[in-house]
């Protein structure tokens, strides 16, 4: 994917390119508003991870320019704001995504992902690439494995269909809180922790390891075969 | 307009009601009013009646002398000619005895009774000619004032006057300062209005305008000033002023909050993101094992950070909520749904109840979800296995309550007040139980920040039970 970076905090901007080039994406970096403006008002970007404060001009004025141009490239806005009228307004103003800092980089990388999906529509194509055995319906809803039907609650489905649109990818507690939830704190209770064990329980094959696997310190990753 | 209007039928209904201080005003005026008119009343009778009287006692002095002198010259027929000239009849007397005692001339008022003169006989005259005097009260209230004076023959001369006519003097005065008063009465209705509407409604506007300064989030309301009243207006201003002060600070300090949120996070960002770096070159798993702690320690400063903001702009009510119409109900079901799993893990039962009907109402779900959780955390922390734990939303009229309620230790006799204070833990809290005693400040600042409030109580039977009051604004 092509990426523009816009952040700047020099250490920050290194190890988000960094990070993101070893996902393989193309990073462009830029550091001030006026350039990243310039920068973001041309075609061609996949996802902009944008700063909301950089010297010479807002992330939000950025993205206000953007969106006044019908330039819809998805924006992720990364901020040490972290009051929710921040993120109401970033939103509000035509972003896509937003994160406080410090933030995990698989949370950005599975943010971004998400973004780029989005771009992409398809969901069916997604799942063509389900565990052997799996069969997904989509209308009505219904996940059989092996010929046997599965019970999911609602959210059940939002977290395992945020794995299979995302395979391979670490998702973290975060992502998954905000995405299946609607939850933008961390609970002190490990409520993501013990909503996999219960999806583990339903999903995964008897006596192999499991679908969902923990990615210690990081996250969680759907794997297709165990 | 209409707004206007009906402001001002408030105010007046507030400036009407006893106790008030135009009530106060206006009853001091009319006790000065009333003082004024009694201290008139009594002065003037007092002192008219003093000089009408030495009138009268001059007048029948004179007329004594000069019917004595005429009677003992010329003759009763002359004393009878002056009388009649005098046309005196209906107010003065006369009566003229000889040495014998017996009548010679008794001139009474006309159209009345023959008049019959008091028995004086007990008190003898000096013979010496000296006046005597005697005062008679008639039947109509009015005082025949007497004097009798011994004549040379040996006879006697009475003359009598009434102040009925004097009496009718100080009755005109009376209603002229009746009339004087009343006036003045309608006149200070002049000061009073003024009173009200250029003095005692500015007031109540600064009165209305401050309470809306103690609730309203921002502190962009400023006093009216008013030019009427220099003394209100010189007040509006001084206390704008001060308002301006509060104001600036409130938001150098807003400002170097967010300061200071900006400059902590940025470098716990990078800190993260270098530790992320070199942690997928680790293979050690103890080293891994460190990073893991690490990142979970920038986490919890991270949090901290937002915690410690969001709490001190609950307790100022600045926090700025984003308020959307929702259902209570759906928020806590929601909840009890992501908890359903931990509390299945650790062997609690988790029951929700619901008493009431569910309703819509304004309230910031990401903050109030917290709240919640956060009371949620303590109960799963606090119950061991086997126990329960309940949540209840209970609606009401003009409330919304969420109770949470554990099996768990309870809180010792000094925690109820002690646990909403930041960084208390309550007793039952060992090292090992998460969290840093920041949640239930919390709880309470996005209860106050709501206008509502946020409990806590042991439950008779065992446990602790919290809960987060909102109000329902009455119009839902």
């Amino acid at each position: 994917m092509k990426l523009l970076v816009v952040e700047d905090d020099v250490e920050l901007a290194r190890q988000l390119e960094a990070e993101l080039r070893a996902e393989g994406h193309l990073v462009t970096v830029k550091s001030d508003g006026i350039e990243a403006g310039r920068e973001a008002l041309k075609l061609g970007w996949d996802v902009i991870v944008m700063d909301v404060q950089l010297p010479s001009a807002t992330g939000f004025q950025i993205i206000e320019v953007m969106r006044r141009k019908k330039i819809e490239t998805p924006v992720i806005f990364l901020t040490a704001r972290g009051d929710v009228k921040d993120r109401v307004r970033g939103l509000s103003l035509g972003g896509d995504d937003y994160m406080v800092k410090p933030f995990a980089i698989d949370e950005l990388k599975a943010r971004i992902h998400a973004l780029s999906r989005r771009s992409s529509p398809g969901k069916a194509e997604d799942y063509a690439q389900l565990p052997a055995g799996w069969k997904i319906n989509a209308f009505p809803r219904r996940l059989s494995i092996n010929g046997q039907d599965v019970a999911l609650a609602p959210r059940e489905w939002s977290l395992l269909d945020l794995f299979l649109s995302h395979p391979g990818q670490i998702m973290t507690k975060n992502f998954l809180l905000d995405r299946v939830w609607g939850i933008q704190f961390d609970p002190g209770t490990n409520v993501v922790d013990s909503m996999i064990c219960r999806l583990r329980k339903k999903v995964d094959p008897p006596g192999r390891s499991s679908h969902v696997e923990t990615v210690r310190g990081r996250g969680y990753r759907f794997q297709r075969d165990v | 307009m209409w707004k206007q209007s009906e402001d001002a039928a408030t105010d007046f209904s507030v400036m009407s009601r006893p106790g008030s201080s135009l009530w106060k005003l206006s009853f001091m005026l009319l006790a000065v009013m009333a003082t004024a008119l009694l201290l008139m009343w009594a002065l003037s009778s007092w002192a008219l009646t003093r000089s009408f009287d030495s009138v009268g006692r001059a007048v029948v002095l004179d007329d004594i002398d000069e019917y004595s002198v005429l009677y003992e010259r010329d003759g009763l027929d002359a004393v009878k000619a002056l009388f009649v000239a005098g046309e005196h009849e209906h107010d003065q007397l006369l009566r003229l005895l000889d040495a014998q005692g017996k009548v010679l001339l008794n001139v009474t008022p006309d159209g009345q009774s023959p008049f019959v003169w008091p028995d004086l006989s007990k008190k003898p005259l000096d013979p010496s000619g000296v006046v005597a005097w005697h005062r008679e009260p008639e039947a109509d209230g009015s005082t025949l004032t007497i004097g009798r004076k011994r004549l040379r023959d040996g006879g006697e001369i009475w003359f009598a006057r009434t102040d009925r006519q004097d009496r009718e003097a100080i009755a005109e005065v009376h209603r002229l300062i009746l009339f004087a008063i009343v006036v003045t009465g309608l006149l200070l209705a002049g000061p009073l209005v003024w009173f009200a509407s250029r003095v005692l409604k500015p007031v109540r506007t600064m009165i209305t305008s401050a309470h809306q300064l103690k609730d309203e989030v921002n502190l962009a309301h400023r006093l009216p000033t008013t030019a009427a009243i220099p003394e209100l207006n010189e007040f509006a201003n001084a206390f704008n002023a001060s308002l301006d002060r509060v104001q600036s600070l409130n938001d150098e300090l807003e400002a170097a909050n967010d300061q200071l949120a900006h400059e902590l996070r940025t470098p716990l960002a990078r800190i993260r993101g270098n530790i992320e770096g070199v942690m997928s070159q680790m293979s050690d798993p103890v080293l891994v094992q460190s990073a893991v702690h690490a990142l979970e320690e920038i986490d919890r400063a991270s949090s901290l950070i937002q915690t410690i903001l969001t709490i001190r702009a609950g307790d100022a009510r600045s926090m700025r909520l984003e308020l959307k119409l929702e259902s209570p109900l759906t928020l806590v079901t929601e909840i009890c749904e992501l908890y359903s799993a931990s509390a299945e893990e650790k062997n609690v039962e988790l029951e929700l109840l619901f008493t009431g009907s569910d309703v819509q109402m304004l309230f910031d779900r990401q903050r109030i979800q917290q709240a919640v959780c956060n009371l949620l955390d303590n109960a799963l922390a606090y119950t061991p296995s086997g126990g329960q734990i309940e949540v209840e939303l209970e609606v009401d009229a003009d409330s919304v309550t969420i109770h949470v309620r554990d099996s768990g230790p309870g809180l010792s006799d000094t925690d109820p007040q002690r646990i909403w204070r930041r960084f208390m833990r309550g007793s039952a809290a060992s090292a090992s139980t998460p969290g840093i005693g920041l949640g239930l400040s919390l709880v309470a600042a996005v209860a106050n920040a709501h206008r509502g409030e946020a409990g806590a109580e042991n439950r008779s039977e065992g446990g602790a039970h919290f809960w987060i009051k909102l109000p329902l604004p009455q119009h839902q």
